[in-house]
């Protein structure tokens, strides 16, 4: 009851400030479709369509201040996102399983209609920076439940440490909810030190506490995508760090806090990486669903067979096994547990092209040569570039292609150029 | 132990976000 009582002002208050302001409102929608309380509460929020009235409160402000909407000049952005709405529905309408198919086009292409506006509405750095400290602290709000949990010892392998366990909510998988968290990261990073909130120190300090979480959260999953995508995010940060000694430092302060709370099942869960692919069901599973995925696609090269393309797996994964791994034998189906794959199944070879094109765009708009009288632009590149790359690291052992982030972290980078690329303008033009 | 982990966390959630928004506006009108 009084969680929702605390939810229910937290949506008036976004409606109250976005009725003029349709990145408020965009902010309200990301929060309602991560954080999801109508799925949670046990009271009166309790399977109210929450998703969908901020959704048409959204749409409502877009009409409302048209006039405020910014131009977006970027015509890769449009083919790219046009063109994957355009696949995707058409590998839907030739899906072999069209029931299921359509459950997750729905979900999919509401996704993607939505944060297609997010470059129109974001006019300002204050603005980006205020959609994404929203969205921020939406996805923390299950780090900080699973890494205090971790910290206290709880969690485990196959133990959904939010709770909702079998529910389907895409954090309740230990992988997703381990990736999410080193994702987290250097947005945590980026947010307490060059945000419009960086001299508050209460929300410094609360970025500070989401990095610890996101630290224990990998001990309290205990999943090895976890561990994978940690080491990409040493790698990177390495990389990107001027002063390499300051980095170390970083990353063995993260290293001795993270160490002090490693479990035996922990370290016996990682050291099975070693046997993975050849003795570990769980790891030759995922290879053999991707060879069964590359026979199916070899018959569908353009459209894919449709969301839910893996159910045709069932039954037939003994077959493509190889001397010397582990038999895998079941009746059901497995998915595919790697965005790649995922895309190709379901959606083909074009679609896959559409959607690397995707994670290339972002990757190249947040690549653009540093402007040393902008640091803003700067590290919130490099914060959002580096989560682009860890999430596709993550991705190549989860199914989450059709989850939100990848073309979040693309619209935001879309606006967060049009924002940069006028400032270089204005800064030109006063130059004259 | 969930139950407090889980309402605690959620505390802190509502608190950050009316934060964010209070910061976000306050900033804005001493912009102005």
């Amino acid at each position: 009851m009084i969680t929702d009582i605390f939810y229910s002002f937290i949506i008036i208050t976004f409606m109250v400030f976005g009725f003029s302001r349709p990145y408020v409102a965009l902010a309200a929608v990301l929060w309602i479709d991560t954080v999801k309380p109508q799925n949670t509460s046990f009271s009166f929020l309790s399977g109210k369509p929450l998703s969908l009235i901020l959704t048409a409160f959204f749409l409502l402000t877009l009409l409302v201040n048209a006039k405020k909407l910014r131009k977006v000049n970027n015509g890769a952005f449009y083919i790219l996102f046009f063109g994957f709405m355009l696949w995707i529905t058409l590998s839907h309408l030739n899906a072999e399983f069209p029931l299921y198919s359509a459950i997750k086009y729905d979900t999919a292409i509401k996704t993607l209609f939505i944060l297609f506006f997010i470059p129109f509405t974001i006019s300002t750095k204050k603005d980006f920076d205020f959609v994404l400290s929203i969205l921020y602290a939406a996805s923390s709000l299950f780090i900080t439940i699973g890494g205090i949990k971790s910290a206290m010892g709880g969690g485990g392998y196959g133990i959904s440490l939010i709770g909702l366990q079998g529910s389907g909510f895409m954090y309740s998988e230990g992988s997703m909810l381990a990736t999410l968290a080193v994702c987290l990261i250097p947005l945590s990073l980026y947010l307490a030190h060059y945000s419009f909130l960086s001299n508050k120190k209460i929300f410094r300090y609360y970025c500070y506490l989401v990095v610890f979480c996101a630290l224990t959260t990998q001990i309290g999953t205990a999943a090895r995508t976890g561990l994978v995508v940690l080491a990409v995010y040493v790698l990177l940060h390495l990389y990107y760090t001027k002063k390499k000694l300051k980095g170390v430092a970083f990353l063995m302060v993260l290293a001795v806090i993270g160490s002090q709370f490693i479990t035996d099942n922990w370290l016996k869960r990682m050291e099975s990486i070693d046997q993975g692919t050849t003795t570990e069901k769980s790891a030759v599973g995922r290879i053999v669903v991707w060879r069964w995925a590359l026979d199916y696609v070899a018959d569908r090269p353009i459209l894919g067979g449709g969301f839910y393309a893996y159910l045709a797996n069932a039954g037939k994964l003994d077959q493509y096994g190889q001397e010397g791994e582990v038999v895998i034998s079941q009746g059901g189906a497995k998915a595919y547990h790697n965005i790649y794959i995922e895309v190709l199944a379901e959606t083909g070879y074009g679609g896959l092209l559409i959607f690397l094109g995707i994670i290339v765009h972002t990757l190249l708009l947040n690549s653009k040569k540093p402007n040393p009288n902008d640091p803003w632009s700067t590290e919130s590149s490099k914060a959002i570039k580096t989560f682009t790359l860890l999430y596709c690291a993550g991705g190549m052992f989860i199914n989450v292609a059709f989850y939100p982030w990848i073309y979040i972290l693309y619209t935001l980078s879309v606006a967060k150029n049009s924002i940069s690329s006028k400032q270089v303008n204005e800064e030109k033009e006063s130059r004259y | 132990m969930d139950i407090g982990v889980d309402s605690g966390a959620l505390l802190i959630h509502v608190f950050i976000i009316l934060f964010v928004i209070k910061s976000f506006f306050a900033d804005s009108e001493n912009n102005e």
